[in-house]
């Protein structure tokens, strides 16, 4: 039983020490900065391939949602971070 | 004894070839002025759980009480219904009859059989 | 002749049957992420399989016995129990995963949610397993699963260089992102050395009654088999840098992944890339909710087969009803089909020393083995992988979770 214990007094510590590897606010805001070019890329390629006739629109529609949908988080994050 | 430790969790089969579990415990026997020597296997009943845990032990058979079968004692096997012990241990009985499988029936009477197609 | 039609069936079920939720999702976000770079994490995950599968097959073979039959047998209950319940949960999650992917097919399809595909599809799992003639659905499953060829041909497609792979086949360093490219290296061993392959390989030969005549063709549908899926797999990576990396898109939802084969394939792309998602997820979601059944099955002793009337082996078909049930409602919750694919690829890394260095210690008792126990190097190479990727995954987990991303 007193396995446990160690186990425990690891698991407390450990959320201490990966603290200290947090990324500064820089790096985090310029990630944001990737996921929104990310989701604008996406976007973009999306259209081109639309416009071949390569995607049927019920997918279209999909990736859209998912485009704004990741764009909103990523905006949230940016504005926690720069808080 | 040794016999005893490798018979420990080996596959139990019957006489037909069914299988009936696993030899979830030995019953060793002591006799005076001779070494001890198993006189029978136990499957079922609790016995794997309390060889885990004994509080596992408890635990399950509260909860066994509320359901399931009727029959749930472990079934003692006596060392003559041994056969032959190879890959598995086939003893001379009928699976079906034994409380081995009542856990088995029980769930066929009262989930599996009531499902279309079983 | 027989021996001849069982490589056959092997090579296609190796091939057909690699690729899954987990393979998919991993290769695809590597390859955008980090290009060519990660290749050597599938190879490696490959070369781990092949070995564990041989292994498996190899174990029933000679000693007659399935791999949780053995593992009980040799260890006792109590040892028992710590590799079971780690491979019934981590089998669990990947059982939801697979689901997931099933249900996000139909999805891309018909613009469905894909929450709300999961009754319909665990209902379909849960049929055709209790139609109990496995046989004839894995036979089916693994032609069907052909079809994940078409990422080959999207990557030639697309004019893969080749020497880019071959020159990423050993490992590099990160120039950046070393928490995630860490994170991603393990979460695709994870997805290739999936436990639910070789117990599952190890029960079908049991089944198919092998003895040691087919020590050989074991080797050989271990190695080719594995190996030709592991290449679909380094063709959906190479999809994903050719078509992703250079334009800078990440992949943070299942619905980015078709167009990597929408690019080069265009229309038919797309379809493909939908019947490759649904086919080999569910492939998959069969094989792992009957290895849940047998783990418990063969472990406790009960009567088990995949073949047999549901009435006659009540509690192995009770088990995995239960298991795809409690599957379903998962993802029916609604959950992030992704992150729960890539986090179950993680945490199947992390648990690997578990489920792996009991199988090594078996494989290596000449009272199961008899003189074929195994060869040095499988051991070395194995284990080596296991230890790594457990050790690995226990950093780049935490840090991929708290440090920020």
């Amino acid at each position: 039983m007193g396995y446990w214990r160690c186990y425990l007094l690891i698991l407390a510590i450990s959320p201490a020490l990966l603290a200290g590897c947090q990324s500064s606010p820089e790096s985090q805001l310029q990630k944001v900065q990737q996921e929104l070019a990310s989701w604008d890329a996406t976007a973009r390629l999306t259209r081109e391939l639309s416009q071949r006739g390569a995607l049927p629109p019920v997918y279209v529609r999909q990736v859209s949602e998912a485009v704004e949908q990741g764009r909103n988080q990523a905006h949230q994050r940016a504005a926690k971070i720069s808080k | 004894m040794e016999l005893g430790q490798a018979l420990l969790d080996q596959q139990v089969t019957d006489r037909n070839g069914e299988l009936m579990g696993k030899v979830d415990g030995i019953l060793v026997e002591f006799r005076s002025g001779k070494p001890p020597r198993v006189a029978a296997l136990v499957i079922g009943g609790g016995t794997a759980a309390e060889r885990v845990h004994p509080g596992w032990m408890r635990w399950l058979l509260r909860w066994r009480r509320r359901w399931g079968p009727k029959d749930d004692q472990p079934l003692e096997i006596p060392w003559s219904k041994v056969r032959k012990i190879g890959v598995d241990v086939k003893v001379d009985l009928e699976a079906e009859r034994t409380s081995a499988l009542a856990w088995e029936q029980w769930v066929r009477e009262h989930i599996i059989s009531r499902i279309p197609g079983a | 002749m027989n021996k001849l039609l069982e490589i056959a069936l092997g090579l296609v079920t190796g091939i057909g049957g690699f690729l899954e939720a987990g393979s998919l999702a991993t290769s695809a976000q590597a390859g955008a992420a980090f290009g060519f770079q990660l290749v050597w994490a599938i190879a490696l995950g490959t070369i781990c399989i092949a070995f564990l599968v041989e292994m498996a097959g190899r174990l029933a073979a000679v000693s007659k016995h399935t791999l949780p039959d053995a593992m009980r047998e040799r260890f006792g209950i109590r040892f028992f129990t710590v590799p079971l319940v780690a491979v019934v949960l981590v089998s669990f999650l990947v059982l939801a995963s697979e689901i997931g992917g099933v249900s996000l097919a139909l999805q891309l399809i018909t613009g469905i949610r894909f929450q709300w595909w999961a009754p319909a599809v665990a209902l379909a799992i849960w049929l055709l397993l209790w139609a109990h003639n496995f046989n004839l659905v894995e036979k089916g499953a693994s032609l069907l699963g052909l079809v994940t060829l078409v990422f080959v041909v999207g990557a030639l497609k697309l004019h893969t260089p080749l020497s880019e792979v071959g020159a990423h086949l050993l490992p590099s360093m990160p120039q950046q992102d070393s928490a995630k490219y860490w994170f991603m290296a393990v979460s695709i061993i994870g997805a290739s050395v999936s436990p639910y392959l070789f117990y599952f390989y190890s029960a079908g030969a049991i089944e198919d009654e092998w003895d040691e005549g087919y020590l050989g063709v074991n080797r050989f549908v271990a190695g080719l088999g594995m190996g030709f899926g592991g290449t679909v797999a380094v063709a959906v990576l190479a999809g994903a840098a050719m078509v992703f990396h250079s334009r800078g898109i990440q992949i943070d939802r299942y619905e980015q992944i078709p167009l990597l084969l929408s690019q080069p394939l265009g229309h038919w792309g797309f379809i493909l890339f939908v019947a490759s998602l649904g086919i080999a997820c569910f492939g998959a979601a069969l094989e792992i909710a009957l290895q849940i059944a047998y783990l418990i099955a063969q472990g406790f002793g009960w009567k088990w087969g995949e073949n047999i009337r549901p009435g006659q082996a009540a509690r192995f078909s009770l088990v995995y009803m239960i298991a795809i049930l409690l599957a379903g409602l998962l993802i029916l919750t609604g959950l992030d089909p992704l992150k729960l694919t890539i986090f179950s690829m993680a945490l199947t890394a992390l648990s690997l020393p578990v489920t792996v260095v009991p199988l090594l210690i078996i494989m290596n008792d000449p009272e199961y083995l008899g003189e074929n126990v195994n060869h040095w190097i499988a051991n070395a190479a194995v284990l080596f992988i296991s230890v790594i990727a457990c050790v690995v995954a226990l950093v780049a987990i935490p840090l991929q979770f708290l440090g920020g991303s």
